[in-house]
């Protein structure tokens, strides 16, 4: 599959001290990852809001539901619900993989908003009729090997959302392997004249060393920090431009 | 996208029992035009009573029917698997598109119970 461009998601998983940048719909934050935790919830089993296994019948969908804890179904897995973690801002990076494949997955990011990945000049894109656009499935990121084909990067206090729709012939319930990376980092903040972080704000951003470029929300459609957020990571975004034209000395 | 693994064609993989009645008896419903059903498997079971000839063919898109296997000889207590040896799934005895039927029939006599297994390569 990498030879289109996707890819197994632990090989787009970073590691300690590997730098980022991350892209808000208020511009850009630049970072360094100081820990990298793996998380994993292999086998998850889909449920509702009452804990109960949703087990979706032939050729029907189901509505939007967050991945809830079966322990506890009032908690949704991918959630961070404060904005930073022992004094250190995080966010969770990773892939779902699923399986039976018969069953398409819509997810929204975040919850209750558009769908990624539908082709600009289409139609909405309609889950509960099982539109062939804007899912993917466990072919696409296979139960055993998660991919990159959704990627996820989930900031502090959203919700994501996912809707299903069953191909088969019989009923099926969604199973997930749900794989991410909670990274807790620090952030390089930017300053007018010559600041300290200045110098590798703008080699990140004229790509000068290596660093991961990642979208919060998805591509075209990125998602606002907040004030809340930017308040607490104390960092204001920028944009690329005006990075790439930081004052190094 | 990648080709089918094992564990997607298994998902994917299918029984259904009819009982022929006559010369056509269908074994599923037309296949979805997106589709394309790969039969692994056809098993005829004699009823222990009398011996049949049957047949398997196909209902294409222009309305004619296709003889795909004629006079498979049924004694009354024997089955008849096709493939006579062992099964594939990965090497189909008969690959229908989108839009066709599979039927199986015999001339005369009573039912004959009948086991097709398949996948098709779209859910």
């Amino acid at each position: 599959m990498s030879s289109k461009g996707i890819s197994p998601i632990v090989e787009r998983l970073l590691l300690p001290n590997h730098l980022m940048a991350l892209e808000f719909r208020e511009g850009w934050l630049f970072a360094r990852v100081l820990r990298r935790r793996i998380l994993l919830y292999k086998p998850y089993s889909l449920i509702d809001s009452g804990g109960s296994v949703i087990d979706i019948a032939a050729a029907s969908a189901q509505a939007e539901v967050w991945l809830r804890d079966p322990r506890n179904p009032k908690n949704d897995i991918l959630y961070l619900d404060n904005t930073t973690d022992a004094g250190f801002p995080w966010i969770l990076h990773g892939a779902i993989g699923w399986k039976p494949h018969q069953i398409l997955v819509y997810p929204r990011i975040p919850e209750g908003s558009d769908i990624p990945g539908k082709f600009p000049n289409i139609d909405p894109i309609k889950p509960s009729a099982g539109d062939f656009t804007g899912y993917y499935s466990g072919h696409e990121s296979p139960y055993d090997e998660p991919t990159d084909f959704m990627e996820y990067v989930i900031r502090p206090g959203i919700h994501i959302g996912h809707e299903f729709y069953n191909l088969d012939s019989r009923a099926h319930n969604p199973v997930a392997n749900i794989l991410f990376a909670l990274y807790h980092f620090q952030l390089f903040k930017p300053l007018s004249g010559v600041g300290p972080h200045n110098r590798i704000i703008r080699d990140i951003a004229l790509r000068h060393v290596p660093a991961a470029f990642l979208t919060i929300g998805f591509t075209g459609h990125p998602l606002d920090l907040g004030d809340t957020v930017i308040k607490e990571w104390d960092v204001v975004p920028i944009k690329l431009t005006e990075a790439e034209a930081l004052e190094v000395g | 996208m990648p080709a089918l693994t094992k564990e997607e064609i298994r998902e994917r993989y299918r029984t259904v029992n009819v009982y022929i009645i006559g010369t056509r008896t269908p074994f599923f419903d037309a296949v979805p035009e997106r589709k394309m059903r790969n039969i692994v498997a056809i098993t005829f079971f004699g009823d222990g009573v009398t011996t049949r000839t049957m047949d398997i063919e196909k209902l294409k898109e222009d309305g004619t029917y296709e003889m795909l296997y004629d006079k498979i000889n049924l004694a009354a207590p024997e089955k008849v698997q096709l493939p006579i040896e062992g099964r594939n799934p990965e090497n189909p005895i008969i690959v229908l598109e989108g839009g066709t039927r599979l039927y199986g029939g015999y001339v005369t006599g009573t039912t004959v119970a009948a086991t097709c297994e398949y996948w098709d390569n779209e859910p």
